[in-house]
């Protein structure tokens, strides 16, 4: 069955070049637009990993790692930020709330197919 | 325009060519004078920053042609330029803590125009490319500190875009 993956950002743009790339590799792709939508969905949906932006509006990535990881049924959910942002301090902080891996925009598809393929591995 | 002024700015330029080279772009900068023709539908993408030191916006506008060209894949061309306009403004972002200058970015916004004219008056004129299929321009309004100084850090670097880790 395919893995299910879940990007979480509010630009459309990098939802749908998320999903093109994921799917063309065999991916089953969900989107949220927000950490709020995100945390629900990994909540109600089953999820094998989530890609996540740091800023969005209502809730961003930061604080959506640190929601999801107080629930212990989401623990070993992989979780990478794919973002603009490469502060050491911001990248530090997603690292110990329990982020897996960083990406700095724009990523190339197949570097993120391929982080994507390792990281669902790990949990098969 | 200050040392400050004039180093961001010529930052921001490069950032520019850089972020739309990751997308296939090749832009040239060019004089104000040569894009006057070439601007009947501009769409602009505006993101705004905060700092301890410094505040404002960065606008980047360009032509349908070069954001066409540059969209990995096919989508709204506003919702395009709102996100290189974000992006644009993380590898400024990253740039600028070099030199002393950390950056908050707002959520970005995108608005088109048509029949829009450039209108340069020294310090405030913006940095126009030339592309192959169209225009672009980009300018920064950059509000510094009084006391604000021109510093190389010793920080840990920020990672490059593009980059990837896996913790």
């Amino acid at each position: 069955m395919n893995k299910t993956i879940l990007i979480v950002d509010d630009s459309k743009p990098i939802r749908q070049q998320v999903s093109a790339a994921l799917g063309e590799a065999g991916f089953q792709v969900l989107e949220a637009e927000d950490g709020a939508e995100g945390a629900q969905m990994i909540d109600d949906c089953s999820i094998d990993m989530v890609i996540c932006d740091i800023s969005m509006p209502r809730m961003g990535g930061i604080e959506m790692v640190e929601r999801v990881r107080s629930n212990l049924k989401h623990l070993s959910l992989p979780i990478i930020m794919l973002t603009t942002e490469g502060s050491p301090s911001v990248i530090k902080r997603a690292r110990e709330l329990g982020a897996k891996g960083w990406i700095v925009k724009p990523f190339k598809p197949d570097q993120l197919v391929a982080v994507v393929r390792k990281l669902t591995a790990r949990v098969a | 325009m200050t040392d400050h002024e004039s180093l961001f700015r010529s930052i921001m330029q490069q950032c520019c060519a850089e972020l739309f080279a990751a997308y296939g772009i090749d832009i040239v900068r060019v004089p104000p004078a040569h894009n006057e023709a070439g601007l009947e539908s501009l769409s602009c993408g505006i993101i705004g920053f905060t700092g301890e030191r410094a505040r404002g916006a960065l606008v980047l506008a360009a032509t349908e042609g070069v954001l066409k060209a540059s969209q990995p894949v096919e989508g709204s061309p506003r919702a395009w330029l709102a996100e290189l306009a974000n992006q644009l403004l993380g590898r400024v972002k990253n740039r600028f803590v070099e030199h002393g200058l950390e950056l908050r970015g707002s959520t970005p916004v995108a608005l088109q125009g048509r029949h829009l004219r450039v209108v340069c008056e020294s310090e405030t004129c913006p940095s126009i490319f030339s592309a192959r299929s169209g225009w672009m321009l980009a300018w920064m309004d950059l509000e510094l500190d009084d006391d604000f100084v021109l510093e190389r850090t010793q920080a840990t670097q920020p990672m490059a875009e593009g980059d990837f880790v896996l913790f």
